[in-house]
């Protein structure tokens, strides 16, 4: 503890001894070389924004280097007098200033023109004007009633103790306010600057390098080097500071600019250029000019600066919204969950297919919106997305209670601080879902379609000799009796006559029966057609009855009534399909009804107007209220396990309304029967043709 | 399965079919008509063209599907040989059916089961023609 104690003792030492040295060179140097001949006149004195940059970016622990630096310096050359205002001041205006500057929320890294303005307020005018009082004071003291001989030495002949410390504040103010204002940015920006590797392209590098060449001449111009005696257009040099702030922002104008000023005051102290004069207005037009050429460049820099960024921020605002635009409108869930399972954000498709408004979703948990029983199963899916990238199915719960079947991809995204989550994407596959169920299905009835159709055509040959042999049989048995006519019957020979054409005439019947049975099977069993085709829909509703008669017979009485009816493009094996699902619900309802009387089942065709109407009644149980509005929800069933698979009348109304343009709908009354009416357009419909006909 | 030698008024119809229980019931049935026509029998496409050879019919009534040489073969070989004999299809199989009419190798086609009258009037419009 101790010894990390001397540790942190032996830094700030060490800090205060580097602080105090860089204080001390710097304040040296312009205290000998950039003073003029008589010592006093001083464009420039960078100790209170050195000091106020040091405290700044060191701390005030740096306090003791920093006074003793600049007091050494004014004391090593030979200004005592100006002890007070060096180290005092300089100190006194750095503390002060970094204390107006946090009041006022100034940002170091000086990129908005607020900052800039800021420190140019409390640099040129606060802090200047508290050193300025101090060489006032202590100039007045000096010279008037403290007055040594050295220093009446000093005071110019005629004038004043008053009048000149009055002077040399002046003086002062000014050479602090040049000195702050172009010492101050540059060390602030450069600080910042040199955080952070520099990268220059090589263009900007050869650019840089112009503008060096360019103000280097500008400046020779400027101060009359090169020209022939004084024309001397200090403001040349302006034009490269302006291209400077534009082209590399603060740093490169802070740069140019301290380093132009200092060459023009080391070059009017060595008399040259429009400033170098005895007067006493010269130094004060130079310093204006130094002051204000700063200004420019700051401020124009730093405009640049914050005007480039502003648009790097709208450009930026731009494409975030050109992508929350994009989710917005995709049409799979999009979904941020936090660590607690809270959803944090959901674009439309979310609110669209789950049906919950806004707010609710946002008060909601992410397991809200799975089942209870699927959870232990949603969180290893949830794993192993992360860990994949493979998607995988489950079931989100829809507002109103039922299940809407979603393959979800997650991505853990946790760790991004701008997203803090992890990202769920959900795609509703119930489409998917049903229409892998409708091929399922109609592979199945395919095949038994087929195998149907091969029984129906074995059927055939005996069916036609069992009926050759009857029809032989019924005459053969005919002549026989005619024959036996005269013969003394015995009552055995009475009955074989009697009985014998009706045994003939009844097997005869069933004959016909069969036949017709498997002629419906055969015409029931279409094979599947690419293209609608034109089709008797009465003689397709009376085939499926044929087949389906077996399940009818037992609970009803079957009654059709048929319309005359054009003939209608369709998928006549779907449609047959659907004839008999209708049919064979129609059953079912009354066998549930329950009731000993046999019911009644009513087919009836019939033409309106451009559409075709297939109407299946029955007087069976009706469908209950609450149920109404599933009855096509595909896997809905109210049947026994192993009666029904709840595809009826989902496939039912796929057929009509996706495959034929057309509409199934029902009326129903509870215990009194159920009619369920298919339409289908005349004109059949456009199918949209698939990839591989397009080919 | 030969048949002697008849008058040449009556007319000859051969039918021709793998199954024999459905000949000899097509015998039976056609017991009426024995005064009219004159009825001969063949298991198969060879024998079919065997009795043919020995004596011409006026209608060959055929099977589709046949083991050996099928309706089709046949029809079209009676057609060769035999151009003023009628044919007739007699097929359990739509398809087949469809098959003979796109070939046209029939004048009709009758599918199983078939009743009595409709076939008799078949092999009496044929007879006509």
């Amino acid at each position: 503890m101790s010894r990390r104690l001397l540790c942190h003792a032996c830094r700030t030492v060490l800090l205060n001894a580097a602080c105090g040295v860089v204080m001390f060179s710097i304040s040296t140097l312009t205290l000998l070389f950039l003073t003029g001949a008589d010592g006093m006149m001083m464009p420039m004195f960078p100790g209170s924004a050195l000091a106020l940059v040091i405290l700044w970016l060191a701390g005030l622990r740096v306090l003791p280097g920093v006074t003793v630096g600049l007091a050494l310096s004014a004391i090593l050359t030979g200004r005592v007098m100006m002890l007070p205002s060096v180290a005092l001041g300089s100190v006194l205006e750095g503390i002060v200033g970094i204390t107006l500057l946090r009041a006022v929320g100034f940002d170091v890294t000086l990129r908005r023109i607020r900052d800039a303005i800021n420190l140019m307020v409390v640099v040129t005018t606060v802090g200047p004007l508290l050193t300025a009082s101090i060489t006032l004071a202590t100039t007045y003291l000096f010279m008037g009633p403290l007055a040594t001989p050295e220093a009446a030495a000093v005071l110019p002949p005629g004038m004043a103790p008053l009048s000149f410390a009055l002077l040399a504040a002046r003086f002062t103010w000014i050479a602090d306010g040049v000195g702050t204002l172009l010492i101050a940015p540059t060390v602030l920006v450069w600080a910042g600057c040199l955080r952070r590797p520099i990268r220059l392209s090589r263009a900007r590098l050869i650019e840089a390098c112009v503008l060096g060449v360019f103000q280097l001449i500008a400046l020779l111009v400027a101060m009359g080097i090169i020209t022939d005696g004084p024309v001397a257009e200090e403001y040349l040099i302006l034009p490269g500071l302006f291209w400077a702030a534009l082209r590399f922002g603060p740093s490169g104008a802070t740069l140019l600019t301290l380093l132009s000023n200092l060459a023009i005051i080391w070059l009017t102290l060595h008399g040259h250029g429009p400033y170098a004069d005895e007067s006493l207005v010269e130094p004060i037009r130079l310093q204006l000019f130094a002051m204000l050429a700063a200004a420019s460049a700051f401020l124009l820099a730093t405009t640049a600066t914050e005007r480039q960024q502003a648009s790097e921020a709208a450009g930026r605002l731009r494409a975030e919204s050109r992508f929350a635009e994009l989710i917005e409108h995709i049409t799979d869930m999009v979904l941020v969950v936090d660590a607690a399972g809270q959803i944090k954000f959901f674009n439309a498709a979310v609110t669209r297919v789950l049906g919950y408004s806004a707010d609710e979703l946002g008060a909601l948990c992410a397991t809200d919106l799975a089942d209870p029983a699927d959870l232990s199963y949603v969180r290893d899916a949830t794993a192993w997305s992360c860990a994949s990238g493979q998607p995988f199915v489950a079931r989100a719960r829809h507002k109103a209670g039922y299940w809407v079947p979603v393959e979800s991809v997650i991505t853990d995204r946790r760790s991004e601080p701008d997203i803090g989550g992890v990202i769920v994407t959900m795609r509703d596959i119930t489409e998917r879902q049903r229409t892998e169920l409708e091929l399922r299905n109609a592979q199945k009835l395919e095949s038994v379609g087929r195998l149907a159709a091969g029984i129906a055509h074995e059927i055939n040959t005996p069916i036609q000799f069992i009926g050759d042999n009857l029809h032989f049989l019924q005459a053969a048995a005919t002549l026989v009796n005619q024959a036996l006519g005269g013969v003394q019957s015995t009552e055995e020979l009475a009955f074989l006559q009697a009985e014998m054409p009706l045994a003939i005439e009844q097997s005869l019947d069933g004959v016909q029966r069969v036949a017709s049975i498997v002629r419906g099977l055969r015409e029931f069993a279409q094979p599947a057609t690419q293209e609608q085709q034109p089709a008797d829909l009465n003689a397709a509703l009376l085939s499926t009855l044929s087949v389906a008669r077996h399940e009818l017979d037992v609970v009803a009485d079957v009654e059709t009534e048929l319309g005359v009816l054009p003939p209608v493009p369709c998928y006549l094996g779907d449609l047959n399909q659907v004839f008999l699902h209708l049919l064979v619900n129609a059953a079912d309802a009354i066998t549930a009804r329950g009731s000993a009387q046999r019911g009644r089942i009513r087919a009836t065709t019939r033409r309106e107007g451009d559409m075709v109407l297939i109407e299946v009644s029955d007087t069976g149980c009706g469908i209950p209220e609450s149920i109404r509005g599933q009855v096509f929800d595909p896997f809905f069933t109210t049947k026994d396990v192993g009666r029904g698979t709840g595809q009826g009348l989902a496939l039912a109304r796929s057929i009509v309304v996706d495959k034929h343009g057309g509409s199934i709908d029902f009326t129903t009354r509870v215990g009194h029967g159920t009619t369920f009416s298919i339409r289908l357009p005349l004109a059949g419909t456009e199918r949209i043709p698939s990839l591989a006909e397009a080919a | 399965m030969s048949t002697p030698p008849v008058s040449s008024t009556k007319a000859r119809v051969l039918f021709v079919d793998d199954e024999p229980s459905l000949l000899a019931a097509l015998r039976r049935m056609l017991f009426g008509q024995r005064d009219r026509w004159s009825l001969a029998f063949a298991s198969g496409g060879h024998e079919a063209l065997d009795l043919l050879a020995r004596e011409p019919a006026d209608v060959v009534v055929t099977d589709m599907r046949m083991p050996g040489m099928d309706g089709v073969t046949l029809l079209r070989e009676v057609e060769r040989l035999y151009p003023q004999t009628q044919r007739i299809v007699l097929s359990g199989y739509a398809e087949a059916e469809a098959t003979a009419s796109a070939l046209g190798v029939a004048r009709q086609f009758l599918t199983k089961p078939c009743a009595p009258e409709s076939l008799i009037h078949a092999i009496d419009q044929a007879l006509a023609a």
